[in-house]
């Protein structure tokens, strides 16, 4: 079992070595970690290491792909050196840029990657039928992603249209279920020996049927951040009776939208171009992308009206991308009047009564503005 | 505490110093009878950062704004003066200013949770104290805060913001790639800015390479027991070690104050003279007046004897091939890549400067350096060697806490005292005189 920690990693090169993995979405920070890296660092960080600790995934041929995500990320790749020898551990240093060399250096990365995956672990195809197999287990997680992304509930479905229509999975209530949802299709991952059905039947059959449908016509926002630790966030928003239009997250939609060329060439190089250039995270440098994506979720057909009403920045504590971002994002954001909320906290950070308060203000607020911009227009409808 | 208001009035008077030519007319003159009271190297370093604030304010070079790690002889080298953001937040401290600094970047919306130094550095910018650089350059290594705060910087003064992507290895690939980016960055440079050229880049490497052999005889003077420079002060001279590199001046400064070191131990006119213990310093320090070296220094009779960021970790540059040679000073930093090459290079600090303890400076936020604190506890206590991490904040004074800083080194000093035997570190080397 290979877990990996970034969603720069192509989960394409283990499948496609026939060594199950998946992403590693701790559900807790544990305390596991706690004396090995510093208090300062970030749950998800302390997280991936209580996680490989805490017995709840087996050692035997047990291996990690760390990204070099940032500071504390290089740090929890060392610990797994130091302290836990018997994981296998893999480092992969993914560019903080997106043009040409970049790709091609990323690439020579993804190569090695492959062959110390397949000198590590036994069984490992020859390396002339890798293309092939690559090919596949793209063509693979690309149904994934896209039947993750079409049962994200849309405001039809929130409506009253959940689970219908001809989707591999069903659409998603509530963008909490969808987190959920999301969850459990990378555990599935995992499981040995199956394939796109088996996984998608899987991530269905533990499907929540306990959170409640978002209410039609609430203020709707885009929540955005590093990196969504868990569904208690979302929970909290639709709980506050915000629609939430998409998830610009880690774990969301940027890192479902990959797409692998079609043209002939090097499969690594192919590979590492869809990554490389997916929507990019904070923790690139390369602002102006980010801020091109962020333009598309807020004005999804290219108009001059935001389709959202605000905006919820979630940052997991002490995460410095995050952190210099959301000031960013908070500028960009003033120049569309668009209101801007920053939460910034743990794991389970949904289930705290003060971020609930702040969410029922943020909402109150957001409604106010509604309220203004009708009468506005009606004022205006009157006149013409 | 100082008051609002007496903030506001110096940070004014700061203002119209920093933009005035006749501040530097008169601080050149100033150094004249002042100077006496200066060392011959501390001459050089005031006459060098002098010269350059005047040619930044006044506008007569273009300056371009740098993160910490980012090779100063580039930018040298193409005719530009570095401004380090990180450094400037040093000095403020120094100066008084970096509280209402980090106040205003706080106000900005910058979580306490970052680093100070970077905080501070925004703040300043907030208050106009920065000059107006024409470009900003940053490496991706190492440190995380450093890159996004100098992008903001970038963003606000609307210049080109140019990222070297440093890989992880010195693998081929990765050497060639890194040399290439800076290439790239340069060329883009001359275009862009008005002024600068590729033509003083081997001339940059070449003066960088002159300071290189003072800087070692230095280090090697360093060794000296007891140490010939104080640690509180090496430790104000990093800002010339991290942004000096390529100027004119830097071979002087390394020059002087090797004579002075030469002659400290000729003098047997040593800092700490009953010199207990010595101690290797990892991180930076309290750039605001701090007890905690005087008490280290004349309570203790505890040494600084080096600092981690004072270790010259690059080989010599090749002048005739710039690039290659900045990609190789980019990536042989020992803090970057596994932790083990931080670990090897800080054994080999202890027993090159005899140290008998080290201690961590852990500036609040700063995950590169603070993440390795666990390796470095067991790998010195393998060897024998206490350490000590010290939580403090090198920049804001109100997050200081010295009273429990001296009380932690008080009681790290009662240790070394309590070992009836000497580090194994010392006395393993030959000490050069």
């Amino acid at each position: 079992m290979l877990l990996t920690t970034c969603s720069y990693i192509p989960l394409e090169i283990p499948l496609a070595l026939g060594i199950p993995a998946r992403r590693l979405l701790p559900k807790n920070a544990g305390h596991e970690a706690d004396s090995y890296l510093p208090r300062d660092f970030c749950p998800y960080a302390r997280g991936v290491l209580s996680q490989v600790w805490a017995g709840k995934v087996s050692h035997a041929l047990l291996g990690v792909a760390v990204a070099g995500s940032c500071d504390a990320m290089r740090r929890v790749y060392d610990v797994l050196r130091h302290y836990a020898p018997d994981i296998l551990s893999f480092y992969l240093d993914v560019p903080r840029t997106q043009n040409e060399d970049a790709v091609s250096y990323y690439a020579g990365v993804l190569r090695s990657f492959a062959h110390d995956l397949a000198a590590a672990y036994p069984g490992a195809p020859p390396e002339r039928e890798w293309p092939e197999r690559l090919w596949r287990a793209a063509h693979e997680l690309d149904i994934l992603r896209r039947a993750l992304l079409t049962a994200y509930p849309t405001p039809e479905t929130v409506q009253g249209d959940a689970g219908s229509g001809n989707k591999p999975l069903g659409v998603c209530a509530s963008v909490t279920e969808w987190v959920e949802l999301y969850f459990a299709l990378n555990e599935a991952l995992a499981l040995p020996g199956s394939g796109p059905p088996d996984w998608l039947r899987a991530a269905e059959s533990v499907r929540s049927s306990t959170t409640s449908p978002a209410a039609p016509r609430a203020p709707v926002v885009l929540l955005m951040g590093s990196f969504l630790l868990d569904a208690t966030i979302p929970a909290a928003l639709e709980a506050n009776r915000l629609g939430i239009a998409a998830v610009d997250s880690c774990l969301g939609w940027r890192s479902l939208k990959v797409t692998l060329s079609q043209a002939e060439g090097d499969i690594f190089l192919r590979l590492a171009a869809a990554y490389l250039r997916k929507p990019p995270c904070p923790r690139l440098l390369v602002r102006q992308a980010r801020r091109s994506w962020l333009e598309e979720l807020l004005f999804p057909e290219g108009g001059k009206e935001a389709e959202v009403d605000g905006v919820v920045y979630f940052v997991p504590k002490f995460c410095d991308h995050g952190y210099y971002e959301s000031v960013d994002v908070k500028d960009w954001l003033s120049e569309y009047g668009l209101p801007f909320l920053l939460l910034e906290s743990e794991y389970g950070a949904g289930l705290s009564a003060q971020m609930h308060t702040r969410l029922a203000a943020f909402r109150e607020l957001l409604e106010e503005r509604q309220g203004q911009q009708g009468a506005a227009r009606a004022k205006e409808g009157r006149r013409t | 505490m100082k008051s609002e208001s007496g903030n506001v009035r110096r940070l004014k008077l700061a203002r119209l110093f920093l933009a005035n030519h006749l501040t530097y007319f008169l601080a050149r003159l100033a150094l004249g009878p002042l100077g006496r009271r200066l060392r011959s190297y501390q001459k050089v370093a005031v006459r060098g950062i002098l010269s350059e604030l005047h040619a930044a304010f006044s506008g007569e070079k273009p300056v371009i704004l740098a993160s910490a790690f980012v090779p100063t002889e580039l930018i040298y080298g193409l005719g530009a003066i570095p401004v380090l953001p990180e450094v400037w937040s040093g000095f403020a401290a120094a100066a008084g200013f970096s509280a209402p600094a980090v106040t205003a970047s706080e106000g900005s919306g910058y979580s306490q949770d970052l680093c100070s130094f970077h905080r501070c550095s925004l703040g300043l910018e907030n208050l106009e104290l920065l000059p107006k650089p024409a470009a900003v350059i940053v490496s991706s290594h190492l440190c995380d805060g450093g890159r996004c705060s100098l992008y903001r910087h970038s963003r606000s003064f609307g210049c080109p913001f140019y990222v070297l992507d440093v890989p992880y290895a010195a693998t081929p690939d990765g050497v060639a790639w890194l040399a290439h980016q800076l290439e790239r960055v340069a060329q883009d440079l001359v275009l862009k800015v008005p002024g600068l050229s590729l033509a003083g880049l081997p001339k940059a490497l070449a003066a960088a390479n002159r300071a290189r052999s003072e800087y070692l005889a230095v280090c090697r003077l360093r060794r000296n027991q007891p140490a010939p420079w104080a640690g509180s002060e090496a430790l104000n001279y990093v800002a010339v070690f991290l942004s000096g590199w390529g100027s004119p001046w830097l071979p002087e400064f390394y020059a002087q104050l090797r004579t002075h070191l030469e002659e400290t131990i000729r003098l047997g006119a040593f800092p700490v003279s009953d010199e207990r213990h010595r101690l290797l310093w990892l991180n930076l320090r309290p750039y605001y007046s701090s007890s905690i070296f005087r008490y280290l220094e004349k309570e203790c009779n505890t040494s600084i004897a080096f600092e981690e960021y004072s270790h010259l970790y690059w080989p010599p540059h090749r002048p005739d091939a710039w690039a290659e040679s900045l990609a190789a000073k980019l990536l042989s930093h020992f803090g970057w890549g596994p932790i083990e090459r931080r670990l090897e290079t800080i054994w080999n600090l202890v027993q090159e400067y005899g140290i008998d303890g080290v201690v961590q400076f852990n500036q609040w936020g700063c995950r590169q350096s603070n993440g390795g604190g666990r390796f470095l506890a067991d790998f010195l206590r393998e060897r024998g060697v206490p350490f000590l991490e010290l939580a403090g904040d090198g920049v804001d004074g109100r997050s200081s806490g010295t009273a429990q800083q001296l009380t932690r080194i008080a009681a790290f000093v009662e240790l070394l005292d309590a070992r009836n035997t000497p580090s194994p570190a010392r006395g393993t080397k030959a000490i050069p005189r």
